[in-house]
């Protein structure tokens, strides 16, 4: 029997003889012990403590626990109701300072309130899908001899052969990120720009459910197509849509199956997606960047591994066919600076932390999630801040009352309770408003962010108490500080009329100023530095007109483009007509791999084809030679923009060059030799976030050219209403069954900088709310500082002083915090927002940004010039009489 | 009523301490009810029937002696009073009552 060195639990023991009567203790625990040794003897030490613990848990009834013991006081609840009385009437005697208080606190909770939820929406991208933390996809660094590319899209058969050869590879699922077409059932088309085409495998990998079809049979045909709820909802209404066939660009889709509309939180979106096998254009590639790659790995697989793995796959298998197309060893092309990295992606890290190219929609970026998520932290610290300095900066006002109540035989324990009572109910009342203002602001600030976040949902008990709970904290933290302070006031000095002066307490209240104003001046230069960027942005020279371009999209849908053209010419307002397979900003662009004749190595650009007139459509500038025109034979002709000439290594004049295109070694033409016949400048074809490639330009004349998909027309603006208008009737007549997709160049490209423009727009509010808030801090701050200094005033003017000295004089006590916390904010701004600025390739420089500076601290000190005045001011003028009276 | 009513479990744990006699004490009766009721009941619930039957003047109680194995702390002995008595046994007749009153064949298990 191991006897003596066995113990039940100490902590529960103890435990209960806390909460167990006293009376009955000796009796319970005694039985308590006699068991636990008991089962000690029969089922050893483990189980014995197991079956005390709980036991002493189900001690935990009323008839055992103890009563509460209520203080010293005679009656906890009359305390209580004393409490609230006084909290209630001081809160209502002082209507400014509640307002100020509860006013500012609840704001900033309620906007604390938004972020969180924003950030929990946006930090809850995938995390549905059934084994989302082996799932992962396939991205791609390539590494070009003068840049590197980041690519989501990546070879049709790099995951399959994973698959095959890597034994830690479960299964794997290609996603093709689809094109728009043109759907018609009952004689009704759409257009539809959500079609994916995916493997089989599809609804086990990912999360989303399959409302209607088997799950298995999904893809057993070949041409079959599932939608989702909301779009068999619009073309078959309350009609079972399986096995009814839809007419397409593609043929005809029978419908196999409905899933859900795809999660919001997923990093895209389907409307239709169809079997990955009816696209015979996808074959066997190790090259081509084509898919999105996804790979299900076996439990315990590290991704590294298979980043590892990747390498030799790209030896293996990849290395033959660039050498088939490169017509170069894959060992020099390695050595001139090329190659291959594939690595994995956690699929939850997609959304936040990938920003590749040909991503499948703009993804939201992790670094905004920290900005805002310490945006709401700072706020919340000021406002508790200001709580703190508005009750020390009261305490001149109530230090009679503690005087009176003390002596009147008040114990210090229970005016500390009165004020912490105070603060916790002025938090309390703060958090239900916040509560309600959120509930208010919801609607727009969804349709503001383009998510539906619904508040109900996160209206559990859980958060409830946490709402509380940390309401709760935040009153005692606030109101802990003043609570010890006021209760420690001596009656006599302060009865006797002599006004306190805690030094000790200077250092924290002007601490806590300083911190205020750094946020403040932090959030008033990122603002402005954020606004200049967005500026530049919008005015850089892209290297093309944007401004009265009308594009019309999908133009391959007329029967004959030149008669089309013709009849849109004739438009009043159509000045000049061009087209492209790709407009700058949202276009595709296929690459193609060039050389100098007579030279070794090619060298990969983007490829895009001009029609006739585009380049002066798009007022894009020709440095030398010319661009393609309808009196030359185009169709060997090739336009480079000057970062090409460079990358292909032309040193003398570039026009009259003769440049191959090499040619995959699958096709049977072979190489091509194109003439280069001009040089344009580099413009922005992409966004401004990527630096521009080289790239290369063919003629539509050419091999790859045929139908441009985009045509631009520069338009006069007053009439462009009327031009849409009547494009819509020469496309119903030229293109039936086509639907008619227009646009303005610089709508779209202002889409791109979206993300940037409404971060911008909440940064402004954001620093409206922080600034406002801390200037009702200094605004309590100054009431506590002046009315302590009311009767060194007095004696001031009493000997001369001018109403306006004075007030100089109290300014200036505020200016040097002012100036303390400018001091500091200006290089915290500066590293944070060049972390900002980094994301950008085009960006203003930290030192043209010195204006913001000086911006910041001027309002800041203008601002706290205007909250102190009303005091100073007032101070100033009064009596001196009225104020040196009182000894 | 409220006063002398005796709850079902009130009455097995009366019954109990008079079957233990003498050595009706908390670990005991814990004992001996999980035993014949089949039912784990925790020290706690059967604190709570103790004393509520303490109140009601059905048991009285005396200390008795402490052991090792207790940490030194003494037990403490039920006993059933004379009102305990009466009160089981009105119950006991109360349900006699009823039993008698039934027809034997309303009695038999029917399987339909």
């Amino acid at each position: 029997m191991p006897k003596g060195d066995a113990h039940p639990s100490p902590f529960f023991t103890k435990l209960f003889s806390w909460f167990c009567k006293e009376e009955y203790h000796a009796e319970l625990q005694g039985d308590l012990e006699e068991e636990y040794h008991e089962n000690l003897k029969d089922q050893g030490a483990t189980i014995a403590n197991r079956l005390y613990k709980k036991e002493v848990l189900k001690m935990i009834r009323p008839s055992v626990i103890k009563r509460i013991k209520l203080n010293n006081n005679l009656n906890f609840t009359a305390m209580f109701k004393i409490n609230a009385k006084l909290a209630l009437r001081n809160l209502l005697k002082h209507k400014l300072y509640t307002i100020i208080n509860v006013g500012g606190l609840a704001i900033s909770l309620s906007v604390c309130m938004l972020i969180l939820l924003y950030v929990n929406s946006e930090i809850s991208y995938d995390n549905y899908h059934p084994n989302k933390d082996r799932l992962y996809r396939l991205a791609l660094d390539r590494f070009y001899p003068d840049h590197t590319s980041h690519y989501a899209l990546t070879p049709f058969s790099m995951a399959e052969q994973a698959a095959l050869d890597f034994p830690e590879v479960e299964a794997f699922c290609r996603i093709f990120p689809g094109f728009g077409i043109n759907v018609t059932y009952n004689n009704e088309t759409f257009l539809e720009n959500g079609l994916k085409a995916a493997d089989k495998n599809f609804f086990e990998l990912f999360g989303i459910k399959i409302l209607d079809g088997k799950k298995e049979e999904i893809f057993s045909v070949q041409n079959a197509v599932v939608l989702s709820q909301s779009t068999a909802l619009k073309y078959f209404g309350n009609k079972n849509p399986i096995g009814e066939i839809l007419k397409s660009d593609l043929g005809d889709l029978i419908v196999s199956g409905i899933a859900e509309d795809t999660p919001e939180n997923t990093h895209f979106k389907f409307d239709l997606l169809i079997n990955l096998e009816s696209l015979n254009f996808l074959q066997t590639n190790f090259v081509n960047f084509s898919v999105h790659n996804y790979l299900l790995l076996r439990e315990g697989v590290d991704a590294e591994l298979i980043n590892e793995k990747y390498n030799e796959l790209v030896e293996k298998y990849a290395a033959g066919q660039i050498e088939r197309n490169q017509k170069i060893s894959f060992e020099d092309f390695k050595a001139s600076g090329n190659g291959y990295n594939y690595f994995l992606q956690p699929i939850q890290d997609i959304h936040l932390k990938s920003q590749l190219e040909a991503e499948f929609e703009a993804n939201g970026n992790i670094t905004y999630i920290y900005i805002f998520l310490s945006i709401a932290i700072f706020i919340v610290a000021l406002a508790a801040v200001n709580f703190i300095n508005l009750a020390t900066a009261r305490s001149t006002e109530r230090a009679k009352e503690v005087g009176i109540r003390k002596v009147l035989g008040s114990e210090k324990k229970q005016l500390v309770n009165q004020f912490l009572f105070e603060s916790i109910f002025v938090s309390l009342s703060s958090m239900l408003i916040a509560i309600g203002l959120t509930y208010i602001i919801m609607p727009g600030f969804n349709g503001f962010i383009g998510k539906s976040i619904v508040l109900n949902e996160f209206m559990i008990i859980q958060n409830i108490i946490i709402l509380i709970a940390f309401s709760f904290v935040l009153g005692v933290i606030a109101g802990v500080y003043p609570a010890f302070v006021l209760s420690s006031f001596q009656p006599v000095i302060v009865l006797k009329g002599k006004l306190i002066r805690s030094k000790n307490g200077a250092w924290i209240r002007n601490g806590l100023v300083i911190f205020q104003f750094f946020i403040s001046i932090v959030l008033i230069c990122s603002t402005l530095i954020v606004g200049q960027q967005m500026k530049y942005l919008q005015n850089r020279d892209l290297g093309f007109d944007k401004e009265n371009l009308l594009v019309i999209e999908r133009a391959f849908g007329v029967q004959d483009i030149e008669t089309f053209k013709t009849e849109i010419a004739k438009i009043p307002g159509v000045n000049s007509i061009g087209g492209t397979t790709a407009m700058p900003g949202s276009g595709i662009y296929f690459g193609g791999s060039f050389r100098q004749e007579g030279m070794n190595e090619s060298i990969a650009l983007n490829c895009a084809v001009f029609a006739d007139e585009y380049q002066e459509t798009m007022n894009i500038e020709v440095l030398t030679g010319r661009s393609f025109s309808k009196d030359f034979n185009d169709s060997l002709a090739l336009i480079l923009n000057e970062s090409a000439v460079k990358a292909l290594g032309i040193t003398g004049d570039p026009i009259g060059a003769r440049i191959t295109n090499v040619q995959g070694a699958n096709n049977p033409q072979g190489d091509i030799v194109y003439q280069v016949v001009g040089v344009i400048k580099d413009y922005n074809y992409k966004s401004l976030h990527t630096e521009i490639t080289p790239m290369g330009i063919f003629s539509s004349e050419s091999a790859v050219g045929g139908n441009v998909a985009n045509l631009a027309l520069r338009i006069n603006p007053s009439q462009a209403s009327n031009i849409v208008e009547s494009i819509r009737e020469i496309w119903r007549v030229q293109a039936p069954n086509q639907t008619y997709v227009y646009s303005f160049l610089d709508d779209t490209l202002n889409e791109l900088y979206e993300t940037e423009e409404k971060s911008g727009e909440l940064f402004l509010v954001f620093t409206g709310i922080a600034i406002w808030i801390a200037c009702i801090g200094l605004f309590g701050l100054a009431t506590f500082i002046i009315g302590s200094r009311i009767k060194e005033i007095g004696v001031r003017k009493v000997l001369g002083a001018s109403s306006a000295r004075v007030v100089v004089l109290l300014v200036n006590d505020f200016n040097k915090l002012i100036f303390l916390a400018i001091l500091l904010a200006i290089p915290a701004s500066i590293w944070v927002m060049s972390q900002w600025l980094d994301s950008f390739a085009y960006r203003i420089n930290m030192t043209d940004t010195w204006f913001s500076f000086l911006i910041g601290g001027a309002i800041s000190l203008m601002v706290a010039w205007l909250t102190v005045s009303y005091h100073s001011i007032k101070a100033a003028r009064a009596n001196p009489v009225k104020n040196l009276r009182t000894e | 009523m409220k006063g002398t009513h005796l709850g079902e479990f009130q009455e097995v744990a009366l019954l109990t301490i008079l079957v233990l006699g003498d050595d009706a004490y908390g670990v005991s009766i814990k004992k001996e009810i999980n035993k014949n009721i089949k039912r784990s009941i925790s020290r706690g619930a059967l604190h709570t029937a103790l004393t509520r039957l303490e109140e009601k003047g059905f048991l009285k109680s005396r200390q008795g002696e402490a052991n090792e194995e207790r940490g030194g702390r003494p037990k403490r002995y039920y006993e059933v009073t004379n009102k305990g008595k009466e009160a089981l046994h009105e119950a006991r007749e109360m349900r006699d009552n009823l039993w008698d009153r039934i027809p034997s064949i309303r009695l038999e298990l029917q399987y339909a």
